[in-house]
């Protein structure tokens, strides 16, 4: 039943559920009406083994049945006679129906006390089916006066006859036959006409998931962020309506960032790339002399660099995406790592005059040095880049039971406090205008971000009274 | 024709000045969006070569803000930004034209011709006065089919000059469109110009077509 339709499930198990009390409806009706025919019929059974028991007569002991076929004209009819036998105590036949004498046949000897037959069906001798009732009783006499007791302590030794009736269960039968054919019919035409209504129904009450899934189509993948109204969808869809909207919109937010973030790519290639082919245009669209040609072949240089700088952070970040940069941890002195990668913008910082105060601890800590040089690059340099000139950068290690934790602090930060989450977002800038184009393309915070977490530490920054500090912390 | 460049990445603003100015224009330059604000709206360009993404006011705003205060300059916008929507919205904020970034130097140039055409209602890319022809994306002049060797100077005088066909051309609309701020301009700086240019336009035997008009300046027309 897997990836069966609703309707289809809807249609089999009501269709199913239709027909299993359809059936057992049937066949109680079935079962009531035959134990009801029965039970009537066996009533009327056993009142004609009491009339007949009443025609014995016992005269000392002799037995004898004052049968009279014109009062009892059924046992001896030629056309679906009913019988009977009497029997003495040891089964001798002492009377019998002239229609079981005329078949030959005899009945079965079972017999019960007069106030409870023993009732069975039977095959009877003309072949049709049957059912008899066998009693036993002691025959009174009609000769001797108050010998009507048979109960009396004499009686026990009264002979005993046995009687034996039959008759032919044809008409229940036939009866029973036409009830079970209008059953049938009945539930039949029941069961179409159900079907019918449920097909309809079905189709009718399932149209709100067919909006629905008609809305769902006619979404423009362009534009999710159209909401979703749930005034006009039954209440058992609205939590799948309601969840559906907020996925939607969650995708919209994602597919706008993903949107941004390639025209965001594409501008921070484009823009090198365009300084590249203007530089080469220009210088040779008229003879120059050599110190113009090196000049122009640095700067092309210099492009090139920048622009490798940006497409290896974007690559590292694709990679960071999809899980594929393993993490190589190796012991190492932290306070001399952070010492030795400062010399990268030691000459900018000193240009500035800017005044560098250092708070370290001698620490260890287990990481993979090639990242962690790439984070500590980039937050150098995003510190000696917005900077104030002449301000102060403070830089701080301390490591507890658990982690290593850095701070790096500088002064002259114009950002408004709330923005400091945004800093780690990709290609954002303080300064939205500003055209990246490498070293401040937006992407080093955020691939610091990421490399950091990847050592399963986490780095947050705060910007308090123009100090904007980031706080990194390496597990250790 | 004076033109002023607003372009932040330094390599791009570099190279577009240098093939500005090889072209005969003479350019002023910033990368600052502010500072270009103040540069438009304090000065009298021929065109602008605007980029979007600029630190402090980005182009979308220089532009609202020149249009806005009533400028007419032809703007050019150098943007890395392509999509259609980016060229509608640029081009409804006022841009003339919007070129993608990276792009030929000559295709600037030449639709820096185009747009100034334009703006002087000139549709034949070939000016002609009399026997006077100027091809501005040669920078080849001819007069009675003879070519005329102009300096830079005196070819973007002469361009002046013959944009305004008949209209008197001030001194200091001379200056601004003839002269950056690196330039000192003294006052006779631009008669010793117009003298240089007369002496090899209007040569000895052809009918004069540099004239002075007392007090307003000069202009170049067919002669009457």
């Amino acid at each position: 039943m897997n990836g069966w339709s609703l309707r289809s499930r809807l249609r089999l198990g009501t269709f199913a559920a239709i027909v299993a009390v359809m059936a057992i409806s049937s066949l109680i009706v079935y079962a009531l009406i035959n134990r009801s025919l029965y039970h009537e019929f066996d009533a009327t059974l056993r009142t004609q083994t009491q009339l007949l028991a009443h025609l014995v007569d016992r005269q000392q002991d002799f037995i004898t049945v004052d049968y009279d076929a014109a009062k009892f004209p059924e046992y001896a009819s030629d056309v679906n006679p009913d019988y009977f036998c009497y029997r003495s105590d040891d089964d001798e036949v002492l009377s019998a129906s002239p229609s079981l004498i005329e078949s030959g046949r005899s009945l079965p000897l079972e017999t019960g006390p007069i106030t409870a037959p023993v009732i069975q069906n039977l095959i009877l001798p003309d072949g049709r089916k049957g059912r008899c009732a066998g009693i036993y009783f002691k025959p009174r006499s009609s000769t001797v006066f108050n010998d009507t007791n048979v109960d009396s302590p004499l009686a026990h030794s009264y002979p005993q006859v046995k009687l034996v009736v039959a008759r032919a269960t044809t008409e229940i039968e036939s009866d029973l036959s036409q009830l079970a054919l209008v059953l049938l019919i009945f539930c039949s035409i029941a069961i179409i006409s159900t079907l019918c209504i449920i097909e309809f129904m079905v189709r009718v009450l399932l149209r709100p998931v067919d909006h629905v899934a008609t809305r769902i189509a006619e979404y423009d993948i362009h534009d999710l962020s159209t909401p979703w109204s749930v005034k006009e969808v039954p209440r058992e869809l609205v939590p799948m309506v309601t969840r559906l909207s907020e996925l939607l919109s969650r995708l919209d937010i994602v597919m706008q960032r993903e949107r941004a973030f390639s025209s965001d790519v594409a501008h921070e290639l484009r823009t090198p790339f365009a300084g590249l082919r203007a530089t080469i245009e220009a210088t040779l669209a008229r003879p120059r002399d050599t110190p113009h040609y090196l000049t122009a072949l640095h700067e092309c240089l210099s492009i090139c660099t920048q622009t490798e700088g940006v497409i290896n952070t974007l690559l590292i970040l694709s990679r960071s995406d999809h899980d594929h940069i393993a993490i190589t941890r190796s012991a190492c002195d932290f306070d001399l790592l952070l010492k030795e990668c400062w010399k990268l913008v030691a000459a900018e910082a000193e240009k500035r005059h800017l005044h560098i105060t250092w708070i370290l601890t001698p620490c260890v800590a287990h990481i993979d040095q090639g990242l962690i040089r790439l984070v500590l690059t980039n937050i150098y340099t995003n510190a000696v880049t917005y900077v104030n000139d002449g301000g102060t950068i403070t830089i701080s290690t301390h490591q507890d039971q658990h982690a290593t934790i850095m701070t790096i602090s500088n002064s002259g930060c114009s950002l408004n406090p709330d923005l400091a989450a945004r800093v780690f977002d990709r290609f954002w800038r303080g300064d939205q205008a500003r055209t990246g184009t490498g070293t401040h393309s937006g992407l080093g915070l955020a691939l610091c971000h990421v490399l950091v977490t990847l050592h399963g530490g986490s780095i947050r920054a705060d910007i308090v009274a123009e100090q904007f500090t980031l706080t990194i912390t390496l597990p250790l | 024709m004076r033109i002023l460049v607003v372009e932040d990445y330094a390599p791009l603003r570099k190279s577009l000045v240098l093939g500005l100015r090889d072209a005969g224009y003479v350019v002023d330059e910033t990368g600052d969006g502010e500072e270009g604000y103040w540069y438009a709206s304090n000065n009298t360009y021929d065109a602008i070569i605007l980029d979007l993404m600029l630190p402090g006011c980005d182009g979308k705003e220089i532009m609202r803000r020149l249009r806005h205060a009533g400028s007419a300059v032809t703007i050019l916008v150098l943007t890395a930004k392509d999509t259609v929507a980016d060229r509608v919205q640029g081009l409804d904020l006022g841009a003339d034209d919007y070129l993608v970034k990276p792009f030929a130097l000559d295709e600037l140039l030449a639709r820096l011709r185009a747009l100034t055409r334009r703006f002087v209602g000139v549709k034949n890319p070939i000016i002609r006065i009399a026997d006077l022809e100027i091809d501005p994306a040669q920078r080849r002049v001819l007069r009675a089919d003879a070519s005329i060797d102009l300096t830079p100077r005196e070819y973007a005088l002469l361009e002046l000059l013959a944009s305004r066909v008949g209209t008197p051309v001030t001194r200091e609309e001379i200056r601004q469109h003839c002269y950056d701020f690196s330039d000192e301009t003294a006052s006779n700086v631009i008669d010793v110009y117009i003298g240089y240019l007369r002496r090899k336009i209007d040569r000895p035997g052809l009918r004069p077509l540099i004239h002075t008009r007392r007090g307003f300046g000069y202009l170049i027309a067919e002669p009457t």
